[in-house]
């Protein structure tokens, strides 16, 4: 069992990295009172918890999942109490009652997220059981993906019609979607892949697929085109199409559909610049950042001096000015963090997502059948590809768009789906590693 | 099979190293010029969060940083503002600083590389980086003395020590209290700057190091000891004065320009240059900010410089001329820091006293200052200059005093004999 020996040792490193995190954001804050403690506690009992209900469940899954996602939560909820501080100190300074912390609410969703990925390894106990439900996951996806869309409970937040207002409570029904939409592209290529890959009709001298097999895929542009015009996010539907796209290659190995899809991706991307006045502004402010500073570029050049203030080291924790970045808690939290550790903090956590990711394709290429391939490689995918849109977009790379970065935005839904997939991830792994140890 | 997976692998692996590339410029290797972009306020909040160091005079701080509780702002203080102004210049955060708190920047906010050893216990003691203490060579009584006796009148004064170049008084009126512009509140010292930058007495300019005046005549001590030094005069050479011709000594007596045009045709602009230069000219000395260098004019007839016409010097420059008489000819370079200590007040690092040069030989000194002098007085020794600035220059034992006065019918000679008879008196 030396496998989750070091899974052991590594979540006691990601606790320990994450408990020295707390105590120095507090103590350059001056912070005395214990409130945050327990919640801290009670995130590291659950990551320790997960261990032992993945030594039960899938003993032999990949040791490395558990403690990086565990890692990189636990710096997002350091950055958010941090935050939280903040907030409080700009309240006691201004005479207003104190604000609610965004740091209850993201440990309970810890919790939560981590119960359900060990409640995916238990009630999953084989990944090809997923493989039944691939047209079921096709139409839930759509489903979450259009609900935004529905009269009363969709709302538009921030200029993105991505989210459902039930009271108090906001949710991100695209989240899951994602997850759904991995097990039908899994399902659906299993089965499509040798006609999508080798049957060919000519037209004018061309070869190119049937009809039938080329349907759904322009059923999937046009749905993500669809996100783009009516949920007004570049994002999300850069993302479902990459996503598609890449199980795509990995299914057929042919990289002509590489070029395809950028080739679509090329005119949805043109032509939504042309015709909508959001992605105009968001390509200027891209282009132009410190020309709008003032307006709608505040953002973002929030963000760049966050992150040139941070220097190669960091301001430290607790002594930068992360909070003079709107949204720093969600969409910027990746500026929070790279203003306080600096270059060198920033390209670390920008690692531990590299090696969650490669850890997603490695489980790819060790598991045998291929809807568990797609499958991994698909989770693997998304969480690769949401976390270069963010961080590029919010480091001026890319334009800037509205998607969260996986396990450290502040955000329900997306915390919980992604300890969901990576509890996929886990199980498949265990099955992968399992297969591999008896052959 | 294992290809695409490979292949997509290496396209994530471009994309993160596309990210970290931009990540590099962002944070390291563009980072000043995105960070000092004006509209990035963390500059200022910086500042606000941090313990300046103090600024010392003798064994009392005049210029302190403190906050009243621990989450609040960082308060600079000034002790005497408007004594100490000329040397300590202001701090503020809307307006940057000048003096003291600008040159010696790096060590009041802690970021001298002196410092680098006391940063890291910082570090391991949890506390924020505070910032070093600076000790001036000011000297409060002298400082007091020049202050007063400036009075009302707009010039400046400026008091070195001849043996080892500190300086002992620097006061440029009229002047203003640097407490003004030290405040948090931007909306209270944008007004106070505003006051002080739109008075059309320029009390924000520091009129020690920062003005070069026209000389005038003044310049006959450079001119004279150009003389002595290029070896065509002695003492008793005939030079013409008026419509007679006299010995050098008694046309110095009687400061005759028929007599310095003479001497700058004889020795040529490059002597005068040389030996100005030597006194300390075309050089900026930079014991505070900001200083300007005096200088010759360039192209100009050798006779009409050697008058001192075109001729502009700051009065720290003739203050250095009236050490190096004071010193019998070797000039020591001027410093106003006399030692520079950590947080903690460990000294990193002490002035110690340099050299210049020796502008006028030892033999010479003494009977230029004697010839040119106006009183006779077995101590003092003070050389005026005619005209508009006034100018005097004195020494008396160790102290050489300048003193230049801008108003039409000031008297610089006064005001240089009673402060070197104050501080004479006080040691």
């Amino acid at each position: 069992m030396t496998q989750r020996r070091s899974e052991a040792v590594l979540l006691a490193c990601a606790i320990t990295i994450g408990c020295i995190a707390v105590v120095v954001t507090r103590a350059n804050l001056d912070v005395a009172d214990n409130g945050t403690r327990i919640g801290f506690a009670l995130v590291a009992l659950c990551a320790v918890a997960a261990h032992i209900g993945i030594r039960r469940f899938a003993p032999l899954a990949d040791p490395v999942i558990l403690p990086t996602a565990t890692l990189l939560n636990l710096l997002g909820l350091v950055m958010i109490h941090r935050l939280d501080l903040a907030d409080n100190a700009k309240a006691i300074r201004q005479g207003t009652p104190l604000p609610s912390p965004t740091f209850s609410t993201q440990a309970a969703w810890t919790v939560l997220g981590l119960s359900l990925a060990i409640a995916v390894l238990l009630l999953l106990r084989d990944h090809r059981q997923l493989q039944r439900y691939t047209y079921t996951s096709m139409v839930a996806g759509i489903v979450l993906l259009l609900m935004p869309l529905l009269p009363v409970v969709g709302a538009t937040i921030n200029g993105a019609r991505l989210w459902l207002r039930i009271g108090d409570h906001s949710f991100q029904p695209g989240e899951f979607a994602k997850l759904c939409l991995a097990v039908f592209f899994a399902g659906f290529l299993v089965l499509k892949r040798d006609s999508l890959a080798y049957i060919r009709v000519r037209h004018f001298g061309l070869g190119l697929p049937r009809p039938r097999d080329l349907g759904p895929i322009l059923i999937a542009w046009m749905v993500s085109v669809g996100i783009l015009v009516f949920e007004r996010d570049l994002g999300m539907s850069l993302l479902f199409f990459g996503m598609f796209i890449g199980v795509l290659y990995l299914a057929t190995g042919q990289r002509t559909w590489l070029a395809f899809g950028a080739v679509l991706f090329l005119i949805g991307a043109t032509s939504s610049w042309l015709l909508f006045s959001h992605v105009q502004t968001r390509v200027a402010i891209w282009l132009h950042p410190f020309q709008y500073a003032d307006t709608q570029g505040y953002q973002l050049v929030q963000g760049l001096f966050g992150l040139a203030t941070g220097g190669l080291f960091g301001t430290g924790l607790g002594d930068g000015f992360p909070y003079l970045v709107p949204f720093a808690k969600s969409d910027f939290i990746l500026t929070s963090l790279g203003e306080e550790l600096g270059f060198v903090g920033l390209t670390a956590m920008l690692m531990l997502y590299a090696v969650l990711v490669q850890r997603g394709l490695r489980t790819a290429v060790t598991i045998k059948d291929p809807f568990g391939q797609l499958l991994a490689a698909g989770l693997a995918i998304v969480l690769g590809l949401q976390t270069i849109i963010v961080a590029g977009g919010v480091t001026r790379l890319v334009p800037l768009t509205g998607l969260t970065t996986p396990l450290l935005s502040a955000g329900g839904s997306s915390l919980v789906a992604n300890w969901i997939a990576i509890g996929l991830l886990l199980r498949i792994s265990d099955t992968a590693n399992r297969m591999r140890s008896e052959s | 099979m294992m290809r695409p997976y490979r292949r997509l692998a290496g396209v994530l692996a471009v994309a993160l190293a596309l990210l970290v590339a931009n990540l590099s410029w962002l944070q390291v290797l563009g980072a000043e010029g995105i960070r000092g972009d004006e509209s990035n306020t963390r500059n200022l909040l910086q500042q606000y969060n941090r313990a300046r160091g103090p600024i010392v005079v003798g064994a009392a701080p005049i210029a302190t940083s403190a906050r009243a509780k621990s989450d609040s702002f960082y308060q600079r203080s000034y002790t005497d503002g408007a004594l100490y102004a000329s040397a300590t210049g202001y701090y503020s955060l809307l307006y940057g600083a000048t003096g003291i708190e600008a040159s010696e920047n790096d060590v009041l906010s802690g970021t001298d590389s002196r410092f680098f050893v006391d940063r890291v216990q910082q570090l391991f003691a949890g506390q924020h980086q505070a910032g070093g203490a600076v000790t001036l060579t000011l000297s409060a009584d002298a400082q007091r003395a020049a202050f007063d006796a400036l009075a009302s009148r707009t010039g400046a004064v400026v008091v070195l020590d001849a043996r080892t170049g500190a300086v002992r008084a620097m006061v440029s009126k009229p002047t203003f209290d640097p407490q003004d512009l030290a405040p948090n509140d931007p909306v209270a010292v944008r007004n106070a700057y505003r006051t002080l930058a739109s008075d059309p007495a320029k009390p924000l300019l520091n009129r020690v190091t920062g003005r070069a005046y026209p000389v005038g005549d003044l310049f006959d001590v450079i001119t004279a000891t150009a003389a002595l030094a290029s070896g065509s005069y002695s003492m008793t050479s005939p030079v013409p004065c008026a419509d007679a011709v006299v010995a050098l000594t008694i046309a110095l007596q009687r400061r005759c320009p028929e007599a310095f045009a003479e001497i700058g045709r004889r020795i040529g602009v490059d002597a005068l240059r040389s030996t100005a230069e030597q006194f300390g000219f075309n050089n900026a000395f930079p014991i505070t900010a900001p200083s300007v260098a005096s200088r010759l004019p360039i192209g100009a007839d050798p006779a009409t410089t050697a008058t001192g016409a075109g001729v502009r010097a700051t009065p720290l420059q003739m203050a250095l001329v009236a050490a190096a008489l004071a010193n019998n000819g070797t000039l020591m370079t001027p410093y106003l820091v006399s030692d520079v200590r950590t947080p903690n007040l460990a000294i990193v690092d002490a002035a110690a006293p340099t050299a210049f040069g020796t502008p006028v030989a030892e033999r010479n000194a003494q009977a230029i200052a004697e010839a040119l002098q106006s009183r006779t007085d077995a101590q003092l020794h003070l050389i005026h200059g005619s005209g508009s600035p006034s100018w005097a220059i004195a020494y008396s034992g160790r102290l050489a005093i300048a003193v230049c006065l801008e108003a039409a019918n000031a008297d610089a000679s006064t005001v240089a004999t009673t402060v070197l008879r104050e501080i004479s008196v006080k040691q």
